[in-house]
């Protein structure tokens, strides 16, 4: 694995540690978090300046040192959670995220002083430079900010009173350091971690390098240097053995107290070695351990008296009770689940060969029900496995939306600062799973669908005042699975699209007839229309005219649909039907003369054989079809798709009901279904090159190539031409 | 006296392509190890220079390191800055 590798690796970690940051941060401020939930936060964070660290982003590293101080803090019970400090750390988690994409991209960091300098304030209690604007409310102390100086008088008055009288100072720690060939390889530096600790204060004693050989027995692969660094008592040990956690036992680390050694003879109980020596190297045992016994050594005690009363330079003794150390897995009972990463290729490869496996299935049934044998049990069999490892082999890419619900909060606190208005989330839904390369694409339309409902939708506080709502917007977010999609709605409580203003916008950019009778569905799906905007004045979140459009666009590549539901008044809900995975989906396999195609499942409603009285002429060559009194324009296939000798009487064909984004209903003209199943997707354009009206191909069971007929594109096609010809 | 320039980016494969050439002007002379344009310098760096240095050491010759201020402001962290930069005439 190559540096670059692993440095990937560190930040899809640190991706996910943002996403538990965000949880566990959100949590506290809903007021549902308990102990685990800061640990996670803690975690998280430590997590990434470990790897921060290891990979030499000072900047990252310095910052999340810092956030990871106030939540040690809070984590042990010194820093009550209240309002002000969850509005702190989320701010805190946002400049994080910011950190670790500057890493990524190679960027300057951000100014993270003024958020440091906070941090460390809160340590203290104050808040008062906050962002949030908020009185530490329940703080038992004396508000010292109302005094209106502006330095932090608890912790002056901490810094001249008088020191506890066993101030005598503590011996500082004695940490042996000697990495190990592996620590330098696969980009690692063990350099990166004498850096932080030398952050911490340390001061190098000596350097061993006997162990460096002439230039001829160099190896470039081997480690020959080890240390010996004096750190500050002041500083925890925990904070040393943090800095080494990533690195495991590529690195020989030995804390100990200097001088314990000599101390000692005061002690009371003639304890045999009372050296408080504790090799810290990770790993779980010595591999060549001696076999039976594991030696009578006297099991690294916290070290006798002197040194207990050294070390604790908390204030109080603090509510340590139940609370787990900072490294221990979470409080759960079962057996912890088990996970590995895999590269994402490798995965792919799998879906592919499941595709494959999927049409040589369909093309053994296809063989043996031409010999007579389609009834057999084993094709049966056959057909459920294989469906089973298809749904295996997806299941692996699935992973939960709530990776991508995770980031809306950062989106929202950033679109409360821009426009002034007040948001709340809610979230429902975020364990629905969904392919991972949906997720990754889900989340620019999504970021654009809540800017514009925060933007556009959702009113000033006056003005939801004035209309008798509350002056706090409501956001709410939630995914479903149903019928073979997910359904993710995003739905604001606010003012609604305002229809008339819409049609007139659209009248006036000529987008549509200035005479036209719209109805409101169809008004609505103009916000939809390249260039539509009805914002009054471009700004930096939305009104750019290019948002909707976009989305619509980016959800359509994903095969999906998004519909709009929106109430003068109340609110807006954009609903996005989007398909679990983007390898196979389910569809009919239909038959238009000499073509077989395949029409997606997602769009059919339904499929009828209409009689002469449903079907109404309309202009010239065009028909329409009754159905239940509603007409619908009926679009013979063959016409769209260039296939020859097809029926072409509707009334001996077959019509299949389709559900367009953008042209509502229309009914497909085929000759006959063939079947119903599934396909797999087959990309034209990298196969060949996109084709208009083609959605894309696949292989039938039979060996044939049959395309897979983009619906959206064909009926918008035959509607639009037939508007033309119409206005003409 | 033979000069060599060590690369801005002193990885290992850098550092492999150095031993040879190194040992063969130690063995022909003094040689100044051109440091400055090191930036982030590591622990395989800062063997190969002390290498450099103790087999210099041991063939009677010169090795000069001129450092970059990174590598000097290493060195100063790990305590190197002695065996690299101390000395190094014959």
């Amino acid at each position: 694995m190559t540096a670059d590798e692993i440095q990937a690796i560190f930040f899809v970690e640190c991706e996910e540690a943002l996403a538990a940051a965000e949880a566990g941060l959100s949590a506290c401020q809903a007021g549902t978090a308990d102990a685990e939930t800061i640990n996670a936060v803690f975690r998280a964070v430590h997590s990434i300046k470990g790897g921060a660290g290891a990979f030499g982003y000072e900047a990252l590293q310095a910052f999340t040192h810092g956030f990871e101080t106030l939540l040690s803090d809070v984590r042990d019970g010194l820093l009550p959670l209240s309002d002000p400090l969850n509005a702190l750390m989320l701010r805190a988690l946002d400049v994080l995220a910011d950190h670790v994409n500057v890493c990524r991209a190679n960027g300057d960091a951000p100014n993270d002083a003024a958020i440091l300098a906070e941090l460390d304030a809160a340590r203290g209690g104050n808040f008062a430079s906050g962002g949030a604007g908020e009185a530490p409310a329940a703080e038992a102390e004396p508000a010292p900010a109302s005094d209106g100086l502006d330095f932090d008088l608890d912790a002056l008055m901490a810094d001249i009173s008088p020191e506890p009288e066993e101030a005598p100072s503590a011996p500082d720690w004695r940490v042996s350091i000697r990495p190990k060939a592996g620590a330098l390889a696969n980009g690692g530096e063990p350099l990166f971690l004498i850096r932080e600790l030398v952050g911490l204060g340390a001061e190098c004693v000596s350097m061993n390098a006997e162990q460096v050989p002439q230039l001829e027995q160099f190896d470039v692969g081997a480690a020959y240097l080890g240390w010996e660094y004096r750190v500050p008592a002041s500083v925890d040990k925990s904070a040393i053995e943090e800095i080494f956690d990533f690195v495991g036992d590529d690195v020989e680390l030995t804390i100990e107290l200097m001088g314990t050694a000599v101390a000692e003879p005061a002690a009371p109980e003639p304890v045999p070695a009372p050296v408080a020596v504790e090799p810290v190297v990770a790993a779980p045992a010595p591999v060549a351990a001696a076999p039976v016994e594991p030696a009578p050594v006297p099991a690294p005690k916290p070290a006798p008296a002197p040194v207990a009363e050294a070390t604790p330079p908390a204030p109080a003794p603090a509510p340590v009770a139940e609370r787990p150390s900072s490294d221990e897995a979470p409080v759960s009972a079962g057996p912890a689940v088990q996970s590995i990463r895999i590269d994402l290729t490798k995965l792919d490869r799998l879906i592919d060969t499941v595709g494959e496996l999927v049409i040589a299935q369909a093309m053994l049934a296809q063989r043996l029900s031409a010999q007579g044998l389609a009834a057999v049990e084993e094709l049966a069999v056959l057909d459920g496995l294989t469906r089973d490892i298809q749904e295996s082999a997806m299941s692996i890419r699935a992973q939960p939306i709530g990776s991508v619900f995770s980031r809306v909060p950062r989106i929202l606190r950033e679109l409360e600062a821009h426009t002034g208005k007040r948001v709340r989330l809610e979230m429902s839904g975020e364990a629905t799973e969904l392919d991972k390369t949906v997720l990754e694409r889900l989340g620019e339309p999504l970021t654009h669908l809540i800017r514009n409902a925060v933007d556009h939708g959702i009113e000033p506080a006056a003005d939801r005042l004035a209309a008798g709502k509350s002056a706090e917007g409501l956001l709410h977010l939630s995914a479903e699975q149903r019928s073979g999609r997910i359904l993710i709605h995003i739905k604001d409580d606010g003012r609604g699209i305002n229809r008339e203003r819409v049609l007139a916008k659209a009248k006036e950019r000529g987008l549509v007839a200035p005479d036209a009778q719209l109805s409101d569905e169809e008004i609505d799906n103009l916000i939809f229309a390249p260039g539509f905007s009805t914002a009054q004045q471009v700004s930096n979140i939305s009104g750019r005219g290019v948002g909707m459009d976009v989305v619509r666009q980016n959800v359509k590549n994903l095969g999906g649909r998004i519909t709009i539901d929106s109430r003068p008044g109340e609110g807006c809900t954009f609903t996005l039907a989007l398909p679990l995975t983007l390898a196979i989906s389910d569809g009919m396999i239909v038959t238009v003369g000499d073509q077989t195609l395949v029409v997606p499942l997602a769009h059919v409603v339904e499929s009828l054989r209409p009689t002469e009285a449903e079907i109404a002429p309309m202009g010239v060559g065009r028909r329409m079809l009754n159905v239940r009194g509603r007409f619908i324009p009926v679009i013979p296939l063959d016409r769209a798709l260039g296939a020859r000798d097809a029926v072409a009487d509707p009334c001996d064909a077959v019509l299949i009901i389709v559900d367009t984004e953008s042209a509502g209903q229309a009914a497909l003209q085929v000759d006959m279904i063939a079947d119903q199943r599934q396909f797999v997707i087959k990309s034209l354009a990298t196969h060949y090159r996109s084709v208009d009206s083609v959605a894309g191909a696949t292989i039938l069971g039979n060996g044939e190539v049959a395309l897979i007929v983009d619906v959206d594109a064909v009926v918008a096609r035959a509607v639009n031409a037939a508007d033309a010809v119409v206005a003409a | 006296m033979t000069d060599i320039t060590l690369p801005a980016r002193c990885d290992r494969q850098a550092i492999v392509q150095l031993v040879d050439p190194l040992l063969q002007a130690l063995g022909q002379g003094p040689v100044t190890i051109d440091a400055t344009e090191v930036a982030k310098p590591g622990q395989a760096v800062l063997q190969l220079l002390l290498s450099a240095r103790k087999t210099a050491a041991e063939l009677g010759q010169a090795c000069l390191i001129k450092p970059s201020d990174a590598l000097r402001e290493m060195a100063a962290m790990v305590g190197a800055e002695g065996q690299l930069f101390e000395g190094g005439a014959a």
